[in-house]
């Protein structure tokens, strides 16, 4: 998708002079990722607005950028400061850092009291991506499992599982440490692998 | 020191163990459990294939999807010129 992206070294330059290949080749280059981030804070309604407000921000903010990361991962954070905000302002009940301290992961502990298997995994008739995702149902399953993950969860998740983005990275794009970036990431796959296992011990 | 982890403890440990980021001694006591445990050696079967499962997903909406480059680039320069609409940047 983003093939021969020049440097940032070389682009910083050019989108300081409005240099229209420039936006054309970041563009290309990070709007489907902004999206996808975007997405995974505020939903899919106004995903592309948040996105389109985070170029804005980004290239006003631009000549200011003090090159202390990366031009995608800068972006990528104003993408998240952006997203968080409009959630703040969309529901404020929703608290972000309830997305962090949220403990209900696994309902009933599937372990004994000497932390051994009491209900142990069940076999799932499947050994690569495409077997589990020839059925429509779990598919379905684990949409709504993405969908009810608390926001954080989901953009480290998004980021890491899904758009492969190094774990500092993601830590420097959500504002997070690097323990409670983990923590986050530990959480949201263990919450999808919940949903898929439900679906084989029905 | 620390004795073997217990499947609780596997469970909690292994989405660091898939990520490489587990110390030495925690990574070979985490695969001494693995040896002895078919239940969490299934867990953590489970837990990569959820992981590669959900990379599948992502390609499969990339492929999909078709974003007008151009379109977009237009609408953020719009956008950019209307608050702040300094006249004469072109000029030389």
């Amino acid at each position: 998708m983003n093939q021969q992206l020049p440097s940032d070294d070389e682009l910083i330059p050019r989108l300081l002079a409005h240099d229209d290949a420039a936006y054309a080749q970041v563009v290309s280059a990070y709007h489907g990722l902004m999206v996808h981030l975007a997405r995974a804070i505020v939903g899919p309604a106004i995903a592309d607005e948040v996105a389109q407000e985070a170029w804005l921000a980004v290239l006003r903010a631009l000549p200011r950028f003090e090159r202390r990361s990366s031009l995608k991962t800068w972006i990528l954070r104003i993408v998240s400061n952006t997203a968080k905000t409009r959630l703040r302002h969309e529901s404020r009940t929703v608290n972000l850092e309830d997305a962090l301290g949220d403990q209900a992961s696994i309902d009933p502990s599937p372990f004994n009291a000497a932390g051994r298997w009491a209900s142990p995994p069940a076999v799932w008739h499947a050994d690569t991506p495409d077997d589990l995702l020839t059925s429509q149902e779990l598919r379905a399953c684990i949409d709504a499992s993405l969908s009810a993950l608390p926001p954080m969860q989901r953009a480290a998740l998004t980021l890491r599982d899904m758009q492969g983005l190094d774990m500092e990275s993601i830590c420097k794009v959500l504002e997070v440490s690097e323990s409670n970036g983990r923590v986050l990431l530990h959480r949201a796959r263990n919450r999808i692998q919940a949903a898929i296992e439900e679906f084989y011990q029905r | 020191m620390k004795m073997m982890p217990s499947c609780r403890e596997i469970t909690e440990q292994a989405s660091d163990y898939l990520d490489q980021n587990l110390s030495p001694w925690e990574r070979a006591a985490f695969r001494m459990h693995l040896l002895m445990c078919v239940y969490c050696r299934r867990h953590v079967k489970h837990l990569g294939l959820t992981v590669s499962t959900l990379g599948k997903i992502a390609a499969e909406e990339d492929a999909r999807k078709n974003d007008d480059i151009q379109q977009i680039v237009e609408l953020i320069k719009q956008q950019l010129d209307k608050p702040t609409e300094q006249k004469g940047e072109e000029c030389r």
